[in-house]
């Protein structure tokens, strides 16, 4: 079950422009916490900004009891966030929402990441290595500076394949159109999909091509975290009735095939 | 000693005056996980219609300066999913619950109520009039003395339970509604529903929220919420339930010294999920500090 708690900053770091790495004392967070989910972190004391933020789990470490966040800048309640120092105390709730499926073990299986989105992918890989599952990760940034967690894969030994729009590092051009031109479904098992909308639909749209399953992790701007409150709605298609479900408890990963992009 | 937190909101007993308000606490297992909810003296639940409604289209959600703009839209699974799938649930909870209850005709809250009328675990009703989010129905009542009277008559003939009627701050004379809302038999008013709001986005250059508009909450509303309640307890004797802003114990008894008889903690939730806990301890310190041997001493005792 979910907890909520005063987690205390053990180390923060940036790790690439606007970027920030996090490790927090979290034993109990991090003992229940699966690939896929957050932690909805309270990121001001005040009342400025009022909300806390998802942040997706990046990385946990259970027998330390550490939880690691992988967090972009882009607002008052990030930075804020990023200005942390280790001993600080950062309230946290969490686990929260519902996270990837694990495929069988050994299986073949295909990670998509599209600049930030990488964060909640490391904890999947991790636990997809376990598994001795065998992995590639395709990994999109907008330059060489802004590749995420590509030395992390690589240690999981998991086949590494960069693309930046610049050309700047690996292939020039997105992770989809990669995708789209050189992946061989038919071997792919499952494909987990993390990013911005417009490259988790592209990649969501060739998985329909290739009618092979596969998830993503969706974002909408969420109120309490815990479906009460109902701003976070996506829509999803299931046996073709469309409904509205919440991002931060039905989700935010859904089946690939069941979102409805706008 | 202790002091005694019972009060009553019509013939409902709460065991203590904090209850949750409308939309934030969810149908209250969201919020199981943070708080035992049966310390509260009452969860008000989601926004209920007779048919199930999916809502307005994101982004639902804004924050501005201490507070949030919410466009939901009374997205809700309708009255016989919360009978089929929530009232068991209710009735294993030992605190009272309210149903907020919506509609776009009066026929239709008469309706609802009538069908909610036999459901054992609602403890009282709550006449949404005053919802700024849906084109039809809602704030239309609210703004309007005769058709928010017409509105909690046609309830309070549909049903023995409870009736609170929920106002909205988005009218030039609450009393007046008050007095027209208490006349046609309402056992209580909540004070206050969310403010009309907009926030635009100067980069895209378009608003910021699905629907345009959107219900203020949160810290930003409590002076406005705070004006209501004191005018609403000078307008009419029925007991108030009073919310917008309270964020903890000290913001909960400016409600209550207005004139409150029980409070209810909305935004606050999202920030702080234990908020409605927090709540109610600190009004019990509160009273214990300053020897205050019932809550119903302090309520409205701000008033001339």
């Amino acid at each position: 079950m979910s907890k909520v708690l005063d987690a205390k900053v053990l180390a923060v770091y940036q790790v690439a422009p606007e970027t920030y790495y996090m490790e927090l004392e979290a034993p109990d967070i991090a003992r229940l916490a699966v690939p896929g989910q957050f932690v909805h972190v309270r990121c001001s004391e005040t009342q400025e900004p009022l909300l806390r933020r998802p942040l997706s789990i990046h990385m946990v470490s259970r027998p330390k009891g550490v939880l690691a966040l992988l967090f972009r800048v882009i607002g008052k309640g990030t930075e804020m966030l990023a200005q942390r120092q280790p001993g600080d105390l950062v309230n946290l709730m969490g686990p929260l929402g519902r996270g990837f499926t694990l495929p069988l073990p050994g299986s073949r299986v295909a990670v998509a990441a599209g600049g930030i989105g990488a964060a909640p992918l490391v904890f999947l890989v991790q636990e997809l290595a376990n598994m001795k599952c065998q992995i590639t990760v395709y990994l999109g940034a907008k330059d060489k500076k802004s590749v995420l967690c590509d030395g992390q894969f690589e240690q999981m030994d998991a086949e590494v394949v960069i693309a930046t729009d610049d050309g700047s590092l690996g292939w020039q051009g997105n992770v989809t159109d990669f995708m789209g031109r050189h992946m061989d479904w038919r071997r792919t098992a499952m494909t987990y999909v993390c990013g911005p909308k417009p490259m988790m639909q592209g990649v969501a749209a060739l998985l329909a091509e290739a009618d092979v399953p596969g998830e993503v992790s969706l974002e909408e701007h969420m109120g309490c975290g815990v479906g009460a409150c109902l701003s976070c709605a996506v829509k999803i298609s299931h046996h073709g009735k469309v409904t509205n479900k919440r991002a931060c408890a039905d989700g935010p990963v859904f089946p690939s095939w069941q979102v409805v992009w706008d | 000693m202790k002091p005694n937190l019972q009060v009553h909101i019509g013939s409902m007993l709460m065991a203590n005056p904090v209850t949750t308000a409308s939309g934030t606490f969810g149908f209250g297992p969201e919020y199981a996980p943070y708080v035992n909810i049966d310390q509260l003296g009452a969860i008000t639940v989601k926004g209920t219609t007779l048919e199930p409604r999916e809502g307005n289209p994101t982004p639902r959600l804004v924050e501005t300066p201490a507070g949030i703009l919410n466009s939901i839209g009374l997205q809700n699974p309708g009255a016989d999913y919360l009978i089929e799938h929530y009232a068991p649930y209710f009735r294993e909870l030992k605190t009272n619950v309210i149903v907020n209850i919506a509609g776009n005709t009066v026929e239709e809250y008469a309706q609802l109520a009538a069908k909610l009328d036999p459901v054992q675990g609602i403890a009282a009703l709550e006449v949404n009039i005053s919802c700024p989010n849906v084109k039809k129905g809602g704030m239309a009542f609210g703004s309007d003395p005769a058709a928010a009277a017409e509105v909690t008559q046609a309830v309070k003939n549909a049903t023995s339970k409870p009736v609170i009627v929920k106002l909205s701050p988005n009218v030039s004379d609450i009393a007046a509604i008050a007095r027209e809302v208490a006349g046609a038999g309402a056992d209580a008013l909540s004070v206050i529903n969310t403010l009309l709001g907009m926030a635009i986005d100067i980069r895209q250059k378009k608003p910021l929220l699905g629907n345009i508009v959107g219900g203020l909450s949160g810290p930003a509303v409590k002076p406005v919420a705070i004006r209501a309640v004191w005018q609403v307890y000078q307008a009419v004797s029925i007991p108030i339930i009073g919310m917008g802003g309270i964020m903890a114990a000290e913001d909960a008894l400016e409600f209550i010294l207005a004139g409150a008889t029980a409070v209810a903690v909305g935004t606050a939730s999202f920030t702080n999920p234990r908020a409605t806990l927090e709540v109610l301890e600190g009004i019990e310190r509160y009273l214990m500090a300053n020897g205050i041997a019932d809550i119903n001493q302090l309520v409205g005792a701000a008033q001339p």
